[in-house]
């Protein structure tokens, strides 16, 4: 293992520039996009570089908040080309200083380097869990990508081990760094479109199960260790695939399908906006579509609102005064008025973050909890996984939020975890 | 084709949720066929076979059955793929019945896991029996892995033994599973073996073993056991442990520790690692039982970088000891922890905090910045009135920062005594308060911001005194009063800046009784109470005055005034009521009056909202000057575009809004959404016209017409007014009439409810 070159990074600052560090932290004071001297840099490594973790490698090699140090993934040559990108970037920022990102397939050897503050993982979600978990234990703040779990038992592992070990865990559902997402929540939570009602959710559909033919495993592809803990399956080039449009995310051993990947954003806003979201709170009842009374998943909660997938485009919340409708670049209310509605001091102000990464770097700096902390995270995803659970066994679901546990259905509460293929059991 | 082709071999090796429920027939061949399953072929056998598991919820005897067929699969000469694909049903319906196939699956290299995958949800005695049993008859690390971690989530106590003799394993993955049951398990002997391995773990195992304590430490701690799980705290937490395992146990120290810990809490956050001071940071936001005054007393003895995030930390963990603290810290001679005082006061001051927040935003410090977000922000209650009280008797720049904070906290209750400010000596505040009253100030408000107009202000200050008069009157709901405080003040109008400030406001506001005011003035004495009277006659936002302002496009002696009179001409006629027959007659005479170019390509731009053909043939007509040439053929253009499109449509659901004029019954514009009430559809007419019908159809679609609606009708589009008639649609075609109103824009809202029938329109017609 090659040794830091870059001396320790003072995680609080021990130059006089960094000790104002204001609660309302602004760019001037934690330091923007802008190189900061090497020592004060949060030393990073990441889990995972395929699409999404890819895409937070971009973005990050050119933020001088950070120093990427090491790259984990068991594909040989994606780790690789990250490696290059990483090297490319800093070889002319910090010049002949500069010794390299290393390699590993196992990310636990990643994670045993004391010179390593933070991961961002980007593996698959059957991984997510372990991942995280054993980052906790090691001591690493911790950037997870949505959704956050595979299971439902698994979330409430990640959020004891981040309680545990104290460490700051951002779940990637970036929509709560996007301010009119944060807005269109304040309208509903300080009752601007009067009593909330209902609320419709525009999010794809679940995961299958899929047996895929036998193909012929890359060179560099650690394909055992890239199952990991999820049945085995013999390798296939559209199971190990990242597409969004097909791959492991709609594969039921490996992921939830379009309700977990876009109910992590989608249901997370709603709950946001509805003041569901945390543990101890969430849905009394989930009912899947029965071409009756239900014409798609329904839950209900003990607040009286009832939410529903589909007829939104986002997230559609509906009151007995007005509603509003948000997404990616879109909010419209009902009245139209709603829109220059400024919100007071005295009401419910949400958290209003700088950006995804910046709020994480900002939370590791005052130990505080991110906008998406792993508790959000995970009250997001039990909606997800109680959602597919409802529709694979075409069944009502009765949960309870305090306990979280299913009600008066064993059969349908096995599927609250799955058992791990040996020899990861590692949580 | 290749694509096609993937995607229907795709389907078939999927298993889809929700397929229908099998015939016997069906199920018997899938059955047949599954024990010759391997991955990759079609997969029909799996799919049916799990339809009829999930089908089968509520049918015990059917359940037994699949599950009988199911255990017969895992018995026979079946491939390895068929009895994985047995496995996972098992996983949803498997019972003690399943047991013996599934035991006998457990060594086995590739089915040890699925045999786990289902035998993990059977419950009962038994399948804990045979994972016991496969568990000391593994011959391979990696099945005893598998294997203890099942029987751990299982709570099988009395494998403790065994699980104690893994924990010694020099497998490290082994023993760690075997110390995370353990500590899972809890009970005397479980947990000294978790405690014993912790010391002499090596490194690949120490993460886990200290986790294990950690676990049997809170077991202990949430017992009641405080002075056991202290031991096992100190243990992690002297200084040999690793960093995180210190961490860790910093909270359960402070845990155990009661008021005591805050001198754990200090040592901690003046650790030489900064990452133990992290630690140290979190715990105490964490650590509810840490008196907040203990930490505040040693505040001065930490590492200066902390300080702040300290002082921050105690405001945050919203006790009634914060405030104290937090004003104390306004007294450090560090800068950082002054700076973070006056950020934790945005969210714990009081009322009490107000005037030194406002003085310090007053001042040229560095923290001023932060002291105008605290003001902003600070909820408890109370403050807003400190901030109105000390308004009052504040010195200048301290009124001028209780101003803009009392504006950016939307506080409608100062304007009373923003207008006391805004009659004051000091010119920034009384700035400042008419940028203030702008935003606040209500119609209760606007006849005294009207009355200042009256004072004899400087230009700028007149400005801003206008907008926040402007603002206040906009306020008031009733547009037909709007004129009346400006109307009330005229006067008292003695001098002509005074006169010329009411002009510019009533062509805001319009109304007759303004009106009046301003065609008179057009003959004022005063030259510049003259002109402002003539702008505003032309400015008028109404075509009450198109005739007078026609007069001034003809006669007037003022060059300037003639040319934008003429103009104004022009933007009447648009506005006004008159017919397309005296439309036309009007920009008819618009355009004989116009001498320049300029004037008369107004006229031309404003012919298409007349699609007709006289108004196409004046622009033709206007083809044949050089000057005018191609503002005359794109007026052409668009005149005839127009009148294929007689109207323009907008909507809730933007898409297709055509399709509900185009004269086709087989297309139409729909919600593609249950009606819920909210939803628009919104036709601009071009112009003005008199509606007294309008007929939605909805045939096309059956049940998808309004369950209520209100029609709204307006020449403003963003300002429909209230509606002119409500009601309720009782079939597939609604007819509404409406009582005769004029207007450009009609607006029909959907105000029912449906579960899942859209609104639809295919033709909707306005007469």
């Amino acid at each position: 293992m090659n040794k830091r070159v870059l001396t320790r990074r003072d995680l609080l600052g021990r130059s006089a520039a960094a000790l104002a560090a204001p609660y309302v932290l602004t760019s001037a004071a934690i330091g923007n996009a802008q190189t900061k001297a090497a020592s004060e840099r949060l030393t990073m490594g990441f889990i995972g570089i395929g699409n999404m973790g890819g895409g937070h490698l971009g973005g990050l090699c050119g933020n001088g908040q950070v120093q990427i140090l090491a790259i984990s993934d068991v594909k040989r040559k994606v780790a690789e080309g990250g490696k290059a990108r990483v090297e490319g970037a800093y070889a002319g920022r910090d010049g002949s200083q500069y010794k390299g990102c290393d390699l590993y397939n196992d990310f636990r050897d990643l994670l045993a380097r004391d010179d390593i503050d933070a991961v961002l993982i980007a593996v698959p979600d059957h991984w997510h869990a372990t991942c995280a978990v054993l980052a906790a234990r090691a001591g690493k703040d911790i950037y997870c990508e949505k959704p956050l779990s595979l299971t439902v038992r698994e979330a409430e592992l990640m959020v004891q081990a981040a309680r545990r070990y104290g460490r700051v865990f951002q779940t990637g559902s970036q929509q709560r760094s996007e301010g009119n997402f944060r807005f269109a929540c304040e309208l509903v939570r300080n009752g601007y479109i009067g009593k909330l009602e209902r609320v419709n959710v525009g999010i794809g559909a679940p995961s299958v199960d899929k047996f895929l033919p036998e193909e012929p495993i890359p060179e560099g592809v650690d394909w055992d260790r890239w199952l990991g803990p999820s049945p085995w399956h013999p390798y296939n080039s559209e199971r190990i695939s990242g597409n969004y449009g097909g791959g492991w995310r709609h594969i039921r051993d490996t992921s939830g399908g379009m309700t977990t990947d876009w109910g992590a954003h989608h249901y997370d806003i709603a709950q946001w906006g509805m003041g569901m979201d945390g543990f101890g709170k969430g849905p009394g009842e989930i009912i899947p579509p029965d071409g009756k009374e239900f014409k798609d998943i329904t839950f209900r909660y003990p607040t009286g609102v009832v939410m529903q997938r589909g007829g939104a485009n986002g997230i559609l919340f509906t009151g007995t005064e007005g509603k509003v409708e948000v997404n990616r670049g879109y909010l419209r209310t009902w009245p139209d008025s709603l829109m220059k509605v400024q919100i007071k001091p005295g009401e419910t102000h949400l958290y209003k973050s700088p950006g995804h990464h910046q709020d994480w770097f900002n939370c590791i700096r005052t130990r505080t909890r991110p906008v998406a902390d792993v508790e959000i995270g995970a009250s997001t995803i039990t909606v997800c996984h109680l959602s597919n659970i409802a529709w694979w066994l075409n069944r009502a679901l009765k949960w309870d939020p305090v306990k979280r546990e299913i009600l008066g259905d064993d059969e349908a509460a096995r599927w609250l975890d799955r058992p791990k293929r040996e020899p990861y059991n590692w949580i | 084709m290749r694509h096609l082709l993937l995607a229907v071999v795709t389907v078939a090796l999927c298993v889809p949720a929700l397929a229908a429920d099998p015939t016997s027939e069906q199920l018997d061949k899938a059955f047949k066929d599954l024990p010759a399953f391997k991955i990759g072929a079609n997969a029909e056998c799996v799919t049916t076979i799990h339809s009829a598991v999930i089908q089968s919820a509520k049918d015990a005897a059917r359940r037994a059955d699949l599950e009988k067929r199911l255990i017969a699969v895992l018995k026979a000469d079946a491939t390895d793929d068929a009895k994985a694909v047995a496995c996972r049903q098992l996983f949803i319906l498997g019972t003690e019945a399943s047991v013996p196939a599934l035991a006998a699956l457990l060594d086995n290299p590739r089915l040890s896991h699925m045999a786990r995958y289902a035998m993990e949800k059977v419950p009962g005695e038994a399948a804990t029996q045979a994972l016991r049993a496969a568990l000391a008859a593994a011959k391979d690390d990696k099945f005893r892995i598998g294997l203890v971690h099942t029987l751990g989530r299982r709570g099988d106590v009395k494998s403790v033994p065994v699980f104690c003799e893994l924990a010694k394993s020099t497998q490290p993955e082994l023993a760690g599973v075997a110390l995370a049951a353990l500590a899972r398990l809890g009970g005397e002997q479980a947990e000294q073996a978790v405690l014993a391995a912790y010391p002499s773990a090596g490194p690949k195992l120490k993460s886990a073993a200290a986790d294990a304590c950690l676990t049997v430490a809170q077991r202990r701690l949430a017992s009641g056991k405080t002075d056991q799980a202290r031991g096992v705290y100190e243990t992690l937490y002297a200084a040999s442990s690793p960093l995180a395992v210190r961490i860790a146990a910093l909270q359960g120290m402070l845990a155990v520790s009661g008021e005591s810990g805050a001198a754990i809490l200090v040592k901690a956050m003046t650790d030489a690692d900064p990452r133990m001071q992290g630690g140290g940071l979190a715990a105490l936001r964490s650590s509810p039982s840490i008196p907040s005054a203990a930490l505040a007393a040693e505040l001065g003895k930490l590492p200066p970088a902390i300080q702040p995030q300290v002082v921050l930390a105690l405001a945050d963990r919203g006790q009634a000891d914060a405030l104290p603290i937090v004003l104390n810290a306004l007294k450090s001679d560090n800068e950082a922890v002054r700076q973070a005082a006056i950020e934790a006061l945005g969210s714990v001051g009081d009322a009490k905090c107000v005037q030194t927040l406002a003085e310090i935003a007053a001042s040229k410090d560095k923290t001023a910045d932060a002291a105008r977000s605290s003001l902003n922000r600070m909820s408890a209650k109370g403050c807003t009135e400190a901030m109105i009280d000390l308004l009052k008797v504040a010195k200048p720049p301290v009124q001028v920062e209780l101003i803009a904070a009392l504006s950016a906290r939307n506080a409608g209750e100062a304007s009373p005594a923003l207008l006391e400010t805004a009659s004051g000596g000091d010119e920034a505040v009384r700035r400042a308060s008419f940028s203030a009253l702008k935003r606040l100030a209500g119609p209760e408000q606007a006849p005294a911001l009207v009355g200042f107009l009256l004072k004899g202000l400087g230009d700028s200050e007149a400005g801003e005194a206008e907008a926040a008069a402007l603002a206040a009157i906009r306020r008031t709901s009733d547009e037909s009063a709007q004129c009346k405080p400006l109307v009330a003040a005229w006067p008292r109008a003695a001098t002509p800046a005074a006169k010329r400030s009411l002009l510019r406001l009533m062509t805001k506001t319009g109304g007759k009784e303004a009106l009046a005011i301003v065609k008179t003035a057009c003959d004022d004495g005063d030259k510049d109470v003259k002109d402002a009277a003539v702008r505003a006659l032309i400015d008028w936002p109404d075509a009450q005055p198109i005739q007078d302002v026609l007069t001034l496009a003809q006669c007037a002696p003022d060059e300037t005034h003639k040319v934008l009179a003429l103009r104004g001409f022009v933007r009447m006629i648009g506005i006004s009521d008159a017919d397309d027959k005296q439309m036309i007659e009007l920009y008819a005479k618009a355009m004989a009056l116009a001498q320049r170019a300029d004037e008369k390509k107004l006229v031309l731009a404003a012919l298409p909202d007349l699609p007709i053909d006289e108004a196409k043939a004046m622009a033709r007509e206007c083809e044949k000057d050089p000057a005018l040439a191609t503002a005359a053929k794109v007026a052409v253009e668009k005149i005839e575009k127009a009148m294929k499109q007689p109207s323009r449509c907008t909507a809730s659901t933007p898409d297709n809004v055509q399709n509900a004029v185009d004269g086709n019954p087989a297309t139409r514009w729909s919600t593609n959404a249950a009606m819920q009430g909210g939803e628009w559809f919104m036709l601009d007419l071009g112009r003005p016209r008199p509606i007294k019908k309008i007929v939605l159809d909805a045939k096309g679609s059956g049940g998808d017409y309004p369950r209520g609606y209100e029609v709204y009708v307006s020449n403003r589009r963003g300002d429909m007014g209230p509606p002119v008639v409500k009601g309720e649609g009782k079939g597939a075609v609604t007819e509404i009439t409406v009582p005769v109103r004029t207007g450009r824009f009609v607006k029909i809202v959907q105000t029912g409810r449906t579960d899942g029938l859209f609104w639809s329109i295919h033709e909707l017609t306005v007469e």
